[in-house]
């Protein structure tokens, strides 16, 4: 499964002045023992390593310009390390893969906040010129892909945690269930069922919102 | 539904989320703040305070303010109206005010309510109006509900750890360190007070750097004066000597590097405080040979400590009675 960097968006702030930047740039392991001794370039170099798929992932998710978008970044990042100098360190296999699933969690994180502050509406207005450049010129199908993208945001943040994480990481991210098992601390059969029941979750509700149009 | 069926029906419904046709978008951000943020997480990895944890802050803040309260202390009530505020800076690791954790190295404007603590590894220092700077040592907690402004009277209660102040003593204000055990009044000092939470109950240590302090006890007063410390340890149930860490299993002092603060504040202090209050209560007991070994120790490995001169003197002092016992 590859979630590294996009092509589109290059990392933001390589330095010149950063030592360990380009040739000769320290391994992943070099990485994380310069990020547990608290060192300031293994942290510049873990953001510009990471920032790529981080952004690709809230993009993904969130779909949209709002104004909290660093403090997402900054809040990816701060769970990133977290985990990093935390006990659960061990579980992390792919860095990059890894980082995207944290990201993924942020992202979801804010569908709930943005529904539970009511907000929901007000970004996606936010949202509709970029959904006017991906469906082109006709009226109705901006529409309806924007109601798309709404009803989806809402059913991830209405579902299971859990479940929705687990749908969003295997369908949307491409990780494999093996992966999700060894990210969210659980057996691949657990994995499964989250995966399947989030499945089953969003038919139900796929169903109840047919039934419910005029 | 067939299982195509279901697949095709999931795909479409996740079709807005896996579209990647769309570049994603460059976005202005402030990367050195997001690694300054970062470097200081991971120095202080725990979580930042939940809604639920800032309650629970709020209700140790009431228990502090409770005791405080029942201690039926009457210096510094009447200057609450007038309160001014603090500045602290989180020198390494995680401190945390009332008000949650506090970024290393970024000074911060707080009120002097609540209480302000350092973890295992930390160091903060803060200043009051009137030139009073306060040092937290790791894994200190003191309360600054009765901190005053320049004016008046105002006292810093000690709950655990280290703290070392500074202040110019000026004849119309005083300043008082509050420990469960004494009441350290300074007289234009630096000193540095610590509460050991201890087995038999919280042992107050005080030892004077510059100028002098009135520590006052449930024994009296004692005045101390320039390298002259005083302990509330009491002389009966305490641990032997022979409890103290061997001295090949005791913490080397840490590199000069990490000597960022002022010369006198040993990261070792608890062992230090442990190995002379062991040699007082042996000597008090009358176990010379101990008391000599505790003492021998703590100048042996810790020739900087603070309590250094406390100890070579208290080495003099019973070796000269082991020469009288000969």
């Amino acid at each position: 499964v590859n979630v590294g960097a996009p092509k589109s968006l290059p990392a933001p702030g390589a330095e010149a002045s950063d030592p360990v930047v380009g040739e000769g740039a320290p391994s992943e392991a070099q990485l994380l023992t310069g990020v547990l001794a608290g060192e300031r370039w293994a942290h510049a170099v873990l953001f510009d390593r990471l920032y790529p798929v981080v952004a690709r992932t809230l993009h993904k998710v969130l779909r949209d310009k709002s104004g909290d978008y660093e403090d997402l970044v900054q809040v990816s990042f701060e769970r990133i390390v977290r985990t990093l100098v935390g006990e659960k360190r061990t579980q992390v296999l792919s860095l990059s893969a890894w980082a995207g699933s944290i990201a993924a969690h942020v992202a979801l994180d804010a569908l709930r906040g943005r529904m539970r502050e009511r907000r929901f509406f007000e970004r996606d207005v936010a949202a509709a010129p970029r959904l006017e450049r991906v469906a082109g010129a006709n009226l109705e199908r901006q529409l309806e892909a924007r109601q798309k993208l709404e009803w989806l945001q809402k059913a991830l943040a209405n579902m299971n945690a859990d479940q929705a994480e687990t749908v969003l990481l295997h369908d949307v991210l491409g990780h494999g269930l093996n992966e999700i098992a060894a990210m969210m601390g659980v057996t691949a059969a657990a994995a499964q069922r989250r995966l399947s029941r989030g499945h089953q979750e969003l038919l139900r509700r796929a169903a109840v919102r047919d039934k419910e149009r005029p | 539904m067939s299982q195509p069926e279901r697949r095709q029906e999931l795909d479409e419904l996740l079709a807005p989320l896996s579209d990647d046709s769309e570049p994603v978008p460059r976005r202005p951000l402030n990367r050195e703040q997001i690694v300054s943020r970062m470097v200081e997480v991971s120095l202080a990895p725990e979580p930042r305070f939940s809604q639920r944890a800032r309650m629970g802050g709020g209700l140790a803040l009431a228990a502090t303010l409770a005791l405080a309260a029942w201690g039926g202390s009457s210096w510094w009530r009447g200057h609450a109206g007038s309160r001014n505020g603090i500045e602290v800076v989180a020198l390494r690791g995680q401190v945390t005010s009332v008000e949650g954790p506090l970024g290393v190295g970024k000074p911060v404007h707080l009120s002097a309510t609540g209480t302000l603590e350092t973890s295992k590894g930390a160091e903060a220092r803060f200043t009051a109006p009137g030139g009073l700077s306060v040092e937290l040592l790791e894994d200190t907690k003191v309360s600054l509900a009765d901190l005053g402004g320049a004016q008046g009277s105002s006292a810093l209660r000690l709950e655990r750890g280290r703290v070392r102040c500074s202040i110019q003593h000026l004849p119309e204000r005083q300043f008082v360190v509050v420990t469960p055990s004494a009441r350290v009044v300074d007289v234009g000092t630096v000193f540095s007070v610590s509460v050991d939470p201890g087995r038999a109950g919280p042992t107050t240590l005080v030892h004077v750097e510059e100028g002098a302090v009135l520590v006052e006890h449930a024994g009296g007063q004692a005045r101390l004066g320039a390298a002259q410390s005083w302990s509330s340890a009491a002389p009966a149930p305490a641990p032997a000597v022979e409890a103290a860490p061997p001295v090949d299993t005791l913490p080397e002092p840490l590199p000069s590097a990490h000597r960022d603060l002022a010369k006198h504040r040993p990261p070792t202090l608890a062992i230090e405080t442990e190995l002379l209050q062991n040699g007082l209560r042996s000597e008090q007991r009358g176990e010379l040979q101990a008391a000599a070994k505790a003492f021998e120790t703590l100048v042996a490995r810790y020739p900087s400590s603070p309590l250094a001169p406390d100890a070579k003197l208290a080495l003099s002092r019973v070796r000269s009675r082991l020469e009288s016992a000969k």
